[in-house]
């Protein structure tokens, strides 16, 4: 017999112990001529699918399910020969899993005997110190009978000898035949390096202080057959072959079923879905029936109900249904984003916003029969209230049938190379400094060599090993972590189908599979996701049904075309707004000035890398504002770029083009659309990059519009959007807008409330919200609340904002509640009677008076501090004598700044940069209003607070820094070559002024300062400038 | 005034990198630490500041070079300042690890004024270190004057007038007492005098009371002195030169007595002790008397002394010379017990250990220790302190009593295969990877051998079994 099965094997995601990919196991094993392989990973299968996917490709190859569990200096591995005995497996796991914290697990021989009725056990005594329990031998024997082997795992060691004597002895005394192993920890003996480094990982420690903890020798491999043959005995072989011939089971057996609560008794999901679909579709159209709807919809409608029958996701949409409902009935905002926006259903089900009478859709890019893989509809709730939705899944379905799904984490470069610097005993304050200096973002293909140099290590062999290890490395799992969002749901019991672990988070459980190992299964995933807008839009609509007296809903939002609401887009007056608030967003505003809902859709998508890197930009805006003529480069692409003037934007179009004129078939274009990633990289990808230009080519589109494609491609590999994704977050872009524009205080409180969010500080949205004529007012333990508020002048019912508790920094909500339950309806009527509360301690009080909420006690900051710091001591220990009434000074103007910022963040009413131009210390600098009554070309002085410096990807080495003055926003742009000569001014300063020159756009009037010196005069006001939000 | 306080603001960098290369950028961080703790001029100059991070140090000097602080480094350090100092005073106070307070008023009459005893401190620090020294009637007001830059000397009646003007972070606290003082509006030592002690203590931090107390003098308060350890010295002038050490085995015998009389005396044992060698008072030369294990006995000593003295060559003739010792270890506790266990007779074993390594010469006498190594050749390895464990042998392991030196090739037809392989494949991190498989074989005369297969083929034969 010249076969063998390994039964014994662990991948790589038994973190930190296996050094090979569960598709280079069994790729290695088919290539040695193994029968089959039984993938083990300890406590887990998170490596099984992907085993699974490999061994598709051998069909006479098996792909055996097993896990391997230690018990003190025992080794037990318990394997699936089918169905049901995986079922045992991963609720063994799970029973483990449960037990102890994230990543860990507590096993006892006794859960194989009460947990695994069927399922098979290899089970390797240990030699050193054989087990003095024979109780549980003995029971363990007994349960197992038939289903018992025993593992000699022979690796050319010095205790091989008595392996086999003590293993032979056990097998004679009991009846349990013999299975020959190597307890593969790689798919070849070269990658004993990389194992021995994880080892060290594992360990905290580097190679060399645990070379007496490594194996002696690499033969922990997948090892030849005809060397297993000198190894073990003909009849250890023929039982591992046989043992492997018992195990039938496969994934493919795994059949998802839908949960089928959602499904009311009586009915089918086909048909409660069309009844809901169509119940829907009246609300949304206001039709009182069926028969009113518009043509278009009721095609879509059937046309998407087909395919949703044919492909048996009626349970899928029903569940989801589920879900948002009852998030509208909890009054929790929630939208679909992403590919299900394209689909009508999911529109009229209320899951998704985009109307497809608006928006052209394309349903394939959602569900197409030829994929053959499940919908993956993504929901966002608002932040603060996801939380409830999550707890609704548990309690309807059960944890036991539910769970979040897994992220793998795998090693990207810098952590790769802390990781194995430490294991090689390279000098970690000097590899720290190579990663910090090394341009991650612009690196090369060798970048490998530009990284590890002698900078690292003077010692050249550690240098080549680590060049050597860091590819192997790179990609391999580290540990499993919990998805943003992702659920499994399941009718049956979910742990009959994969185990569930312990998250980090307290009561949060996750699978051990991921994303896409669910897809290659076919098991339903839904992405509940938590978006920080949603929560200040809800909050911001309470806000305005408070004002008007009436409920005010997200849907009586009017139109997404008012005018007036569009002028303030084209103005670039978008801070706060959902997507359009960034600067390069801001700067795009006024060049692209959307007029509909459409260009604000293109307006969303277009700040993106794909468009940028296939400078389909600039030809957009040309063609929009009429600059040039639409055009498109074939007459067959017209109905796909027809609505963007020709020009391709969203990742649908560069898929259709790929059909329509490079004659891409469908298998190529799904294939496009999920690869794009790895557009520029060689092979497969390559070949289609090819196709798609000489097709294109021939049809006479020009060189260079081909290349411009393809670089698109690149750029939506790294960040690309959809359509659909686009039109949802358009519409939610625009709502924040419209409430923006009608209800600026509202917006700005709800903005404010739902902190930490979007790109701006509280400090920067109150700036901008005086700008709009809002009054702030102060914090004030008479008037304040915990939460900002929008207050309404009793006479011209002009909404304030009075700033809210939550502002101080270091206060809790508790705390103030408890001062809020005894302040009297008329206010507390001075520092004592505040003092006098219960349970308010000194630190609160000392907190409230540095934001100088006691002011209208009459009192400056220092004298109420003095006051509030007596508390303690005059309140409890000396009660009825009087306080020292010494009298401290007032705080100057600086020091008013100054302290305001510590304690709230923000400075009303005053600037540091108006202290200083009022004290002289600015001459010659020009303020950012006054930038826009000077000529382009102008050299000029600015100077300001640094509020942001920025280095996005696409701009070449060019750092974008934001400066604040008391009037407004400064755009710096600073070239490479600037930036390098003052490195230390641009890294450090806080408070800088600036020697440059002009740019201004003629058409936009958009002003950027190009510098051409820095200066750092932050020593000027060394302890009030803000913390810059560094974007690079 | 009574108190001198000198301030070492980078005595860790001018104590041990005194000799860096003037362009290159040097910076001191703690262990486990991502800040910069000080850093050389260098890089001062290229904007590396105290308490940045490491990365944006990096950013601003990419050829910075890190070396980690050491704790017990910079101990010594001002130990070896106070020590110098102890020449102007008997009363020398460390203030951690880079301040001395200097009792002088006792000294003062001395040295003849303040101004004296100050220009003797300069003479002794200025070639090596930055410093600065204030003083003043009180330690704690001495100190403050001396960190905050302020290096004139103060009578009492202008101490406080001074100390007003200072800046409230002159004075020790932490960050909350500092901020409490922020949120107050208080800058200055001055505004703080102005408040009831009482307050400053209740209001904002006790012990920040205290020590404006003890920094005007209302409240007494003194720093220990510095104890330092006793070394052993001991020296005679000779009637007449010698140009060969052999005559002087008498004196130098009677200085090793005095030498073991001092460590009875304090319970203490000894392993070095250095004869420097005296022409006409000045050093010129220097010899090491060490001993393999430490011992308080003089025959140990006498005995390390007669083997070597004859191999000593004077290159001049000497005057005298001097003994001298400053590491000393406690004695181990000795057993009560009235009956000793024989056969564990120590004191036999290191007197025995002490003149064997007397005759080899220490450099060629070595503690053997097993190392976690695999690789044959490397598992043994010569230390030069007697290792405390010896690592727990493996129980299956089979090895040779005797290693080869280095392996030889072999003619495999004479040997007979008895048990293997066993493979060895490790070494790879240090650049000494071996990959063998090892038998043991018996020879063409009965012997057993330990011997192996390279991936070669080719046989070699490592050991002997016993």
């Amino acid at each position: 017999m010249d076969t063998f099965a390994e039964l014994n094997c662990l991948s790589n995601f038994s973190f930190l112990k296996g050094a090979s990919h569960p598709e280079e196991l069994v790729q290695q094993a088919v290539a040695l001529g193994y029968t089959a392989l039984a993938i083990t990973d300890e406590c887990s299968v998170a490596g099984v699918v992907k085993a699974w996917q490999e061994a598709r490709k051998y069909p006479h190859f098996q792909l055996i399910i097993g896990s391997e569990f230690h018990y003190r200096k025992e080794r037990f591995v318990v394997i699936a020969p089918h169905r049901e005995a995986y079922s045992e497996l991963c609720q063994l796991i799970t029973h483990c899993r449960r037990q102890a914290s994230k990543g860990d697990y507590v096993f006892t021989p006794d859960d194989l005997i009460h947990l695994c009725p069927s399922a098979f056990l290899l089970w390797a005594p240990s030699i050193l110190s054989p087990s003095t329990e024979t109780d549980w031998h003995t029971n363990l024997i007994t349960a197992f009978q038939s289903r018992l082997w025993l593992q000699l795992v022979l690796t050319l060691e010095e205790s091989d000898i008595s392996q086999r004597t003590h293993i032979g002895n056990l097998s004679l005394q009991w009846s349990i035949p013999i299975i020959a192993s190597s307890r593969a920890l790689m798919h070849c003996a070269t990658r004993k390096m990389l194992q021995d480094c994880l080892s060290a990982i594992y360990n905290n420690q580097s190679v060399h202080s645990i070379k007496a903890r490594l194996a002696p020798n690499a033969e922990n491999h997948l090892r030849r057959i005809s060397r297993l043959k000198k190894i073990y005995s003909a009849s250890e072989i023929a039982n591992t072959v046989q043992l492997a011939q018992r195990c039938t089971f496969t994934l493919n057996e795994i059949a998802y079923q839908y949960p089928k609560e959602v499904v009311p008794a009586g009915r089918s999901a086909s048909e409660y879905l069309r009844e809901l679909s169509y119940q829907g579709a009246c609300e949304r159209y206001r039709c009182r029936a069926s028969e009113e709807l518009p043509e278009k919809i009721r095609a879509l409608l059937e046309k998407e109900l087909s395919i949703i029958a044919e492909l048996a996701y009626e349970s899928y949409f029903l569940t989801l249904y589920d879900i948002v409902s009852f998030a509208r009935s909890q009054n929790i905002l929630c939208q679909g984003r992403g590919s299900a926006a394209n689909s009508a259903v999911c529109y009229c089900l209320g899951i998704t916003a985009v109307d497809p009478m608006r928006a052209s859709l394309l349903f394939e890019r959602f569900i197409s029969k030829r994929r053959n893989e499940p919908p993956d509809i993504d929901v966002d709730f608002e932040n603060d209230r996801r939380e409830e939705v999550i707890q609704y899944i548990y309690e309807k379905y059960g944890r036991d049938r539910c769970a979040i799904a897994a992220t793998v984490i795998t090693y990207r470069p810098k952590s790769a190379i802390r990781d194995l610097g430490k294991a090689l005993g390279v000098e970690l304050t000097q590899l720290e400094n190579v990663i910090a200096n090394y341009g991650w973002r612009y690196r090369s293909k060798n970048w490998i060599d530009d990284v590890i140099t002698p900078a690292i290590s003077k010692d050249s062999h550690v240098l080549q090993c680590f060049k050597k290890l860091l590819p192997q490395l790179l990609g391999f799992p580290r540990h499993l972590s919990q998805h943003v969002g992702g659920f499994v749901i399941t009718e049956q019991m979910l742990t009959s189908l994969v185990p569930i672990e312990n998250a980090r988070m307290p009561n949060r459980t996750l699978i051990q599979w991921d994303k896409k190992d669910l897809e290659a299964l076919g098991l339903m995933k839904v992405d509940l996701l938590a978006l920080g807008m949603l929560s200040a839009l809800q909050k911001t609509l309470s806000y305005i049904s408070q004002r008007k007296g009436e409920t005010f809903e997200i849907n009586d939002i009017p139109d997404t075309d008012d005018p007036a609401v569009y002028a303030m887009l084209q103005k670039a007056d978008s801070v706060g707004l959902f997507q359009v608030e960034s600067r390069a967003q801001m700067n795009m505003l006024p060049r692209l000035k959307p007029e509909k809902y459409y260009d604000l859709v293109v307006q969303v998508a277009i700040v993106r890398p794909g468009p940028i890197h296939g400078d389909m930009v600039h030809p957009y805006l040309k063609r929009k504002n009429g600059i040039e003529p639409a055009d498109v480069p074939l007459p067959e692409l017209e109905p796909v770029l027809g609505r963007t003037y020709g020009v391709p934007i969203f990742q649908e179009q560069v898929i259709a083009m790929a059909m329509v004129a490079a004659q891409f078939s469908a298998d190529e274009a799904e294939e496009l659309r999920r690869s794009m990633a790895s557009w520029k990289q060689q092979g497969h990808m390559n070949q289609l990059r090819q196709k798609m230009s000489q097709n294109l080519m021939l049809k006479g589109v020009s060189t260079e519009y081909v290349e411009r494609i393809c670089r698109q491609i690149e750029g939506f590999g790294e960040y690309g959007f959809p359509e659909s994704h686009a039109a949802s977050f358009a519409l939610i872009a625009y709502a924040s807008a419209w409430l923006k524009h009608y209800y600026p205080a509202e917006f700005c409180c709800g903005l404010l409330n739902s902190q930490p969010m979007g790109f701006y500080q509280p400090w920067q949205l109150l700036q901008d919200i005086q700008n709009h004529a809002v009054e702030i007012l102060p914090i004030d333990i008479n008037a304040s609340a915990w939460d900002h508020r929008v207050i309404y002048g009793s006479n011209d019912n002009r909404p304030k904002i009075r700033l809210g508790f939550r502002l101080v920094k270091g206060l809790k909500e508790s705390t103030i509640n408890t001062l809020f339950a005894h302040r009297p309806t008329e206010g507390f009527p001075s520092y004592e009677a505040v003092m006098s509360t219960p349970n308010v301690c000194r630190d609160t009080l000392e907190k409230l008076a540095s934001a100088n909420a006691f002011t209208s006690f009459g009192e400056h900051r220092y004298q109420q501090r003095w006051r509030a710091s007596s508390c303690y001591f005059y309140n409890h220990l000396y009660v009825g004598n009087t306080p020292n009434n010494t009298t401290l000074r007032a705080p100057d103007r600086i020091e008013e700044i100054q302290l305001s910022y510590a304690s709230t963040q923000i400075v009303l009413n005053d600037h540091p940069v108006a202290y200083l131009r009022d004290h002289g210390l600015l001459q010659g600098c020009v303020s950012a209003d006054e930038l826009t009554q000077l000529a382009h070309d102008s050299e000029i002085y600015v100077a300001g607070l640094v509020i942001n410096r920025q280095r996005p990807k696409t701009s070449a080495g060019v750092t974008f820094v934001t400066l604040e003055d008391e009037t407004g926003s400064i755009n710096l742009v600073i070239w490479l070559q600037t930036a390098i000569r003052q490195m230390e001014t641009l890294v450090k300063a806080r408070f800088l002024k600036v020697y440059g020159r002009i740019d201004k756009d003629p058409a936009s009037q958009i002003t950027h300062i190009i510098a051409y010196r820095l200066f750092d005069i932050s020593h000027i006001i060394d302890k009030l400038a803000p913390q810059s939000r560094d974007f690079h | 005034m009574k108190w001198l306080y000198v301030y070492f603001p980078q005595l860790y960098l001018d104590a041990y990198y005194h000799d860096t290369p003037s362009g290159q950028a040097l910076a001191l961080k703690k262990e486990h630490s991502h800040r910069i703790l000080d850093c050389n001029q260098t890089a001062k100059d290229q904007g590396v500041s105290p308490g940045m991070l490491l990365n944006t140090a990096f950013c601003l000097c990419p050829l910075l070079k890190i070396d980690i602080w050491q704790p017990h480094q910079a101990y010594q350090a001002i130990t070896r300042l106070a020590r110098e100092t102890a020449q102007l005073s008997s009363w020398i106070a460390l203030d951690g690890e880079d301040g001395l307070y200097i009792e002088i008023a006792s000294m003062r009459e001395y040295f003849g004024s303040y101004a004296a005893i100050r220009n003797k401190l300069q003479r002794l620090f200025s070639d090596r270190y930055h410093y600065q020294i204030a003083a003043a009637p009180t330690p704690k007001c001495a100190r403050l004057l001396s960190r905050s830059g302020n290096a004139r000397g103060l009578s009492q009646a202008r101490m406080l007038e001074n100390l007003r003007k200072l800046p409230l972070h002159s004075l020790p606290h932490d960050e909350r007492t500092q901020n409490r003082l922020d949120k107050l509006g208080l800058a200055t030592l001055g505004d703080l005098m102005q408040l009831p002690t009482h307050d400053i203590a209740y209001r904002i931090n006790p012990q920040l009371a205290q020590e404006l107390a003890q920094v005007t003098g209302s409240e007494h308060w003194e720093p220990h002195p510095i104890e330092f350890p006793e070394d052993f010295t001991w020296s005679t002038d000779l009637e007449q030169e010698f140009d060969s050490l052999l005559p002087l085995r008498f004196p130098i015998t009677h200085g090793l007595k005095k030498f073991c009389a001092f460590m009875q005396a304090r319970c203490c044992t000894s392993q070095n002790l250095t004869l420097s060698l005296l022409a006409n008072g000045k050093r010129c030369g220097a010899i090491q008397l060490s001993l393999a294990v430490p011992d308080s006995r003089l025959e140990s000593w006498v005995y390390r002394l007669n083997a070597s003295i004859e191999q000593i060559q004077l290159e001049r003739p000497i005057t005298g010379f001097h003994l001298k010792a400053t590491d000393f270890i406690p004695l181990p506790r000795r057993s009560a017990e009235l009956f000793k266990n024989t056969g564990k007779d120590e004191d036999s074993k290191s007197l025995l250990i002490n003149r064997l390594a007397a005759r080899l010469g220490i450099e060629h006498f070595h503690f053997i220790n097993l190392s976690d190594d695999i690789r044959p050749e490397r598992q043994t390895i010569y230390c030069s302190q007697s290792p405390e464990h010896a690592p727990e042998p493996d129980p299956f392991s089979l090895r040779p009593l005797w290693l080869l030196r280095s392996a030889l090739p072999i003619d495999i037809a004479h040997y007979t295969l008895i048990r293997g392989p066993v493979r060895l494949s490790a070494g790879w991190i240090d650049n000494g990877k071996i990959n063998r498989d090892y038998y043991i074989a018996k020879s063409a005369h009965q012997a057993l051998h330990w011997i192996y297969l390279t991936p070669e083929r080719r046989w070699m034969w490592h050991g002997i079994f016993a």
